[in-house]
């Protein structure tokens, strides 16, 4: 019996010595990484939460390009689609308990790109402007540079860790930013075959990865029990399609090809394949037929490219649903796993708004960006969640002038114990709001789609607004600098926590700390080489 | 009575013999010279090929590099893709970020001159028979004056002038193309060029050849199709 034992101890010890040799999860550039151990040692140096718990789900919350300024002038927006002044309204996040800031730059650039930036909070690790989760040895637009710099996200860690995962965009979901939470790849712009020059086709387009994530997982860390991202939702189904017009599936045959591939591939056909159970949508009527018990996952690809913004959803033919619709529909499905999830919201137009020097168009999209945070709030259990809202980077977008209290921030300024609007130095009247750079002026009226500003060379200086309707949805504010597209701008933006780990957030850091909130706080790393050691 | 034969022989001309000339004028090529005069008596001259195939009308600007694909789409909305050759490269916008659909802008784009400002000018004799019969308009209004000759079979004019407040422009037809292969070939030849859509040109600032490409894209050609009478959309 002694002998039984003592064999059998001895085989367990050699078993357990065998699994405690599991390859590391994240890999050794990854841990040893300066822009790795700065975020790690800057949680460490932050005040102790006594009774802390571990966070079973999280929800990262981007708004693309929404800005310190952005958030303020929503606020202030929004109370006064309310019947407020508007100043003294909070958006939902501006009631997290725990606010930070974050420095956006990228290795490369003193103004980033969302690329670069959502790399950096999905891996920890600061990288270069353009490319998708992989660090700064990467050299863009190099498919040869890929291998041996490609980094572990958030999001893998999870679907290691046994967690049920999610990805929503309002943008093309191959885009930069939902797209960092999944693939590696040396351009942000590698969204399908069709984009990538003859030289990279041994990389991966970021579409077939995504609907390759599992089994790239799986190769990536052997012995792994993943199942893929449970709930994907956004636009850019062109991307998962051939271009011929027989796989269309909104647009009219006749108007050409709704696909972008140009090797044939129908992914959308491959991932059902792959998931019998799944279900894959493409309009509302899809989405508000989606089961929610969890039961298979859910690819739903709302527009052949971004879907549209807030204030234009109304006049899409098929129908879309809001970021909040989304939000609340994916924390249904993704709650049913009982190891909890890990979960990217992204607000994409944000940022599209601002760069067509639209004002109204940013605006409303942050406020349902808001509506879809508040719906997260009020769905999930706030001791066991943290939730993270964040921006990737800023706007040249400025509140400025002296308006007095309740002026309509979409407005001219009118100066405070006056009723008619003030003059600049030229006799003319002003906006609050503005943009150092970009298209400039455009009076368009009722349009809602900030993108239709096309017909006009960028113009830059002043427009007599004394008859203009700055308030109206398709009003583009004036601009100093002409340029073919508003820009980015460098200034940090900010962070709010809420829930375990939410008060990690707190004070100035680096963009690539948010990775290590979410991980100390869920236990990403710990949990996903447990699993892997099993 | 003449304007309404003109008006029944384009309805049903697309494809039928129009005065014993069989010309498809739905898939056709049509090559300009184009000189603009300013006020000051400076002239400029430029090239213009407008190709035709269905629903899509292509203009070719080759001395700056630049052509503008123009698609109508089934429900009534046009789509536009900048090709900019010097770089195999192009910005699509789709229909959403365009201004709402307008009949004449579309006919402005298909035929130079929409139907409606063809029919409110005088028209004169005829010249040429089948498919180079021609027939002579002008008129003035609105600080407008207008000459030129339309070519029923093509739908297109063969010269246009038109003048207005010193400066002019003209436009004679050089050459006109009825091979459907080379017309096809006309809009295959940039299937491979590498699109943006133009709502993410902000997002590569940090692509120069892109920042370039907006800046050239949003300039106003010079070269637009001519307008008469109440004017029409600049494209």
């Amino acid at each position: 019996m002694n002998l039984r034992k003592t064999l059998l101890a001895s085989a367990l010890a050699t078993l357990g010595a065998a699994q405690a040799t599991a390859k590391p999860v994240l890999p050794a550039y990854q841990t040893a990484n300066p822009w790795f151990t700065e975020g790690e040692s800057s949680l460490d140096a932050k005040p102790v939460v006594i009774g802390r718990k571990v966070a079973r789900n999280v929800i990262l919350f981007v708004g693309d390009g929404m800005g310190v300024s952005t958030v303020t002038a929503a606020r202030i927006l929004e109370g006064q689609l309310r019947g407020m002044n508007g100043e003294e309204n909070n958006l939902s996040f501006d009631l997290f308990p725990y606010t930070g800031l974050a420095k956006t730059y990228n290795v490369d650039a003193q103004t980033p790109d969302s690329a670069g930036t959502m790399t950096a909070m999905m891996s920890g690790v600061k990288t270069d402007v353009g490319v998708i989760g992989v660090d700064e040895d990467i050299v863009r637009g190099d498919c040869s540079t890929v291998a041996g710099n490609e980094l572990v996200t958030a999001l893998e860690l999870a679907e290691l860790a046994g967690k049920a995962t999610g990805v929503i965009s309002t943008a093309r979901i191959t885009h930069a930013t939902p797209a960092a939470t999944y693939a590696k790849s040396a351009d942000r712009n590698w969204e399908d075959d069709s984009d990538m020059p003859a030289d990279a086709r041994e990389c991966t387009d970021i579409a077939a990865q995504l609907i390759g994530f599992e089994s790239g997982l799986e190769q990536r860390f052997p012995g792994a029990r993943v199942d893929g991202i449970d709930v994907v939702m956004g636009g850019g189904r062109r991307h998962f399609l051939p271009r011929d017009e027989a796989f269309n599936q909104e647009r009219d045959p006749a108007d050409g090809p709704e696909g972008d591939r140009t090797d044939g591939r129908d992914l959308t056909a491959e991932w059902q394949q792959l998931y019998p159970q799944g279900q894959y949508v493409v309009d509302q009527a899809g989405f508000d037929s989606i089961d929610t018990s969890g039961n298979g996952p859910v690819l739903a690809l709302f527009n052949e490219s971004h879907m549209q913004y807030e204030a234009d959803r109304s006049n899409d033919i098929l129908g879309e649903p809001s970021i909040a619709e989304m939000t609340g529909k994916a924390l249904e499905i993704l709650d049913n796993d009982r190891n909890g999830y890990f979960l990217v919201v992204e607000s994409g137009r944000i940022d599209h708004g601002h760069h067509a020097g639209n004002a109204a168009g940013a605006l409303t999209d942050t406020i349902a960006f808001a509506e879809a945070v508040r719906t997260a709030v009020e769905s999930v259990d706030l001791e066991k969640t943290l939730i993270i809202v964040t921006a990737d980077h800023s706007h040249v977008f400025t509140i400025g002038g002296y308006p007095k209290r309740g002026n309509p921030i979409l407005g001219k300024v009118v100066s405070v114990g006056s009723d008619e609007p003030a003059l600049a130095a030229d006799d003319l009247p002003y906006t609050t709001l503005g943009y150092t750079n970009g298209l400039g002026f455009r009076d368009l009226g009722d349009e809602t789609n900030s993108d239709a500003s096309y017909a006009t060379p960028a113009f830059s200086g002043r427009v007599d607004l004394t008859s203009v309707d700055t308030q109206a949805p398709g009003f583009h504010q004036e601009t100093l600098v002409p340029l073919g597209s508003e820009t980015h701008a460098g200034e940090d933006i900010a962070i709010y926590g809420m829930g375990p780990g939410g008060h990690w957030v707190a004070g100035t850091n680096e963009q690539s700390a948010v990775f290590h909130v979410m991980n100390r706080a869920a236990k990403l790393v710990f949990r996903a080489q447990k699993r892997l050691d099993r | 009575m003449h304007r309404f034969l003109f008006l029944i022989l384009c309805s049903v001309c697309s494809h039928a013999t129009y005065a014993g000339c069989a010309l498809d004028r739905q898939t056709l090529g049509a090559r300009y010279t184009v000189v603009f005069t300013d006020a000051k008596g400076v002239s400029q001259e430029s090239e213009v090929t407008i190709w035709r195939m269905k629903s899509r009308v292509l203009w070719e600007y080759p001395l700056s590099g630049i052509a503008e694909s123009w698609h109508r789409n089934v429900r009534e909305q046009l789509q536009l893709v900048r090709y900019f050759d010097q770089y195999d490269r192009g910005i699509e916008y789709y229909p959403a970020d365009m201004p709402a659909y307008d009949p004449q802008s579309w006919e402005r784009l298909w035929q130079l001159v929409p139907a409606a400002e063809l029919e409110s000018l005088e028209a004169g004799a005829t010249h040429g028979d089948k498919c180079q019969l021609e027939r002579g308009y002008s008129g003035t209004g609105h600080g407008l004056e207008v000459s030129g000759a339309w070519l029923g079979a093509a739908g297109l004019p063969s010269r246009w002038k038109t003048r207005a407040t010193g400066a002019s422009s003209s436009w004679q037809l050089k050459e006109l193309v009825t091979d459907a292969k080379a017309v096809a070939q006309a809009f295959d030849s940039r299937e491979h060029y590498q699109l943006i859509d133009y709502a993410d040109i902000g997002d590569n600032e940090s692509d120069p050849l892109l920042l370039k490409m907006a800046s050239l894209g949003v300039v106003e050609h010079k070269v637009q199709a001519p307008r008469v009478a109440h004017g029409g959309h600049n494209h």
